[in-house]
């Protein structure tokens, strides 16, 4: 057998029911208050802050991302090689690279075409 | 200035200032309630502005966390820790707004720790000695006390969301724009959140037996 479906509770009856509320306190719950009282009593609220909490949290989060950032760029560069002695083709290299170096605007376009159009004078004939 | 013959775009540019000034409230003092006095109090170290604010309060809260959570034990737990966070914040306590309105988020914000924390490790079934706590005043039919259990129980399947706007206005007596604001909603929503909340409530009431 099935049980009665209970009877629709009244709008009245739902104001009167949400509108309830305790009547007093236990004991209990004040002894516990006058304990709770007495440990705030020994950790004074504290003093106005400079910056309100948001605001310092966005800070600090402002300033760890940009350290975070800082770091990922200087950990990304390669390691700097230690000097090693080189072998002698490779300095003999590296010194034609030091004197023809200079030469190199030379090989620029502009300068190259100034190059072939100069007179051909003092040039050997043939 | 004539301004019959100039098209409404440019009306509105006239007197824009104006309108602006319109739109924007002042922004409403609340630091000589009552409230706010003894925040200054508890931020200054004085003790009697804590105890004048549990006087007022305890109750209230009491009645709203038991109705959100069904259990007197953890309504007491939850009522004190409110008291704990307003001694807390006493310092940088600013009356811009009723202080319902603040107490009543720093509340919800309990509840919903709360309730997050019985999801992770549900509790047991809450047991029914706790409505001698509950007033019983001159009630001449017993309807309401029959009701009463199958009433908390509904309300605590309700979502929160539903039942905490049902509890600021109906129970806490709230005003619609500082329970609104308390739950960080339109005046507009809350009103059709308490709606379907009363909907939602009667249905649970009558399907469960």
């Amino acid at each position: 057998m099935t049980p009665a479906p209970r009877p629709t509770p009244s709008d009245d009856d739902l104001d009167r029911l949400l509108a309830r509320r305790y009547r007093d306190t236990s004991p209990g719950f004040e002894a516990r208050w006058v304990e709770l009282k007495r440990e705030l009593r020994q950790t004074p609220p504290a003093c106005g802050r400079l910056l309100p909490a948001w605001r310092l949290t966005g800070w600090l989060g402002a300033l760890g991302a940009a350290a975070a950032i800082t770091f990922m760029i200087f950990s990304a560069r390669p390691p700097a090689t230690a000097p090693r002695d080189l072998s002698p083709q490779l300095t003999e290299l590296l010194a034609m690279d030091a004197v023809l170096g200079r030469a190199l605007p030379l090989l620029d376009e502009e300068n190259r075409s100034a190059l072939l159009h100069l007179p051909a004078a003092g040039q050997p004939n043939h | 200035m004539n301004t019959a013959l100039l098209p409404p775009i440019l009306l509105l540019l006239a007197d824009w200032p104006d309108r602006r000034s319109e739109s924007v409230a002042p922004a409403a003092d609340f630091a000589g309630d009552e409230e706010a006095i003894w925040m200054a109090r508890v931020a200054a170290g004085d003790e009697s502005g804590l105890q004048h604010l549990y006087d007022r309060w305890k109750r209230p809260l009491l009645s709203f966390f038991y109705r959100s959570l069904g259990s007197h034990a953890d309504a007491e737990d939850l009522a004190l820790e409110v008291f704990v966070r307003l001694h807390r914040s006493a310092a940088d306590y600013r009356p811009t707004a009723k202080f319902s309105t603040f107490l009543f988020h720093v509340a919800q914000n309990l509840l919903r720790n709360e309730l997050r924390r019985r999801r992770r490790k549900p509790a047991d079934a809450v047991p029914p000695e706790l409505f001698e706590e509950l007033p019983r005043e001159n009630e001449p039919d017993r309807r309401l006390a029959e009701l009463e259990e199958v009433f908390q129980q509904a309300l605590t399947r309700l979502p929160e969301k539903h039942r905490t706007a049902l509890l600021l206005i109906l129970q806490q007596q709230l005003d619609y724009p500082a329970a609104a604001a308390a739950m960080r909603l339109t005046e507009n929503a809350l009103r059709v959140l308490v709606h379907r909340a009363r909907q939602l409530l009667k249905t649970e009431m009558e399907a469960r037996p």
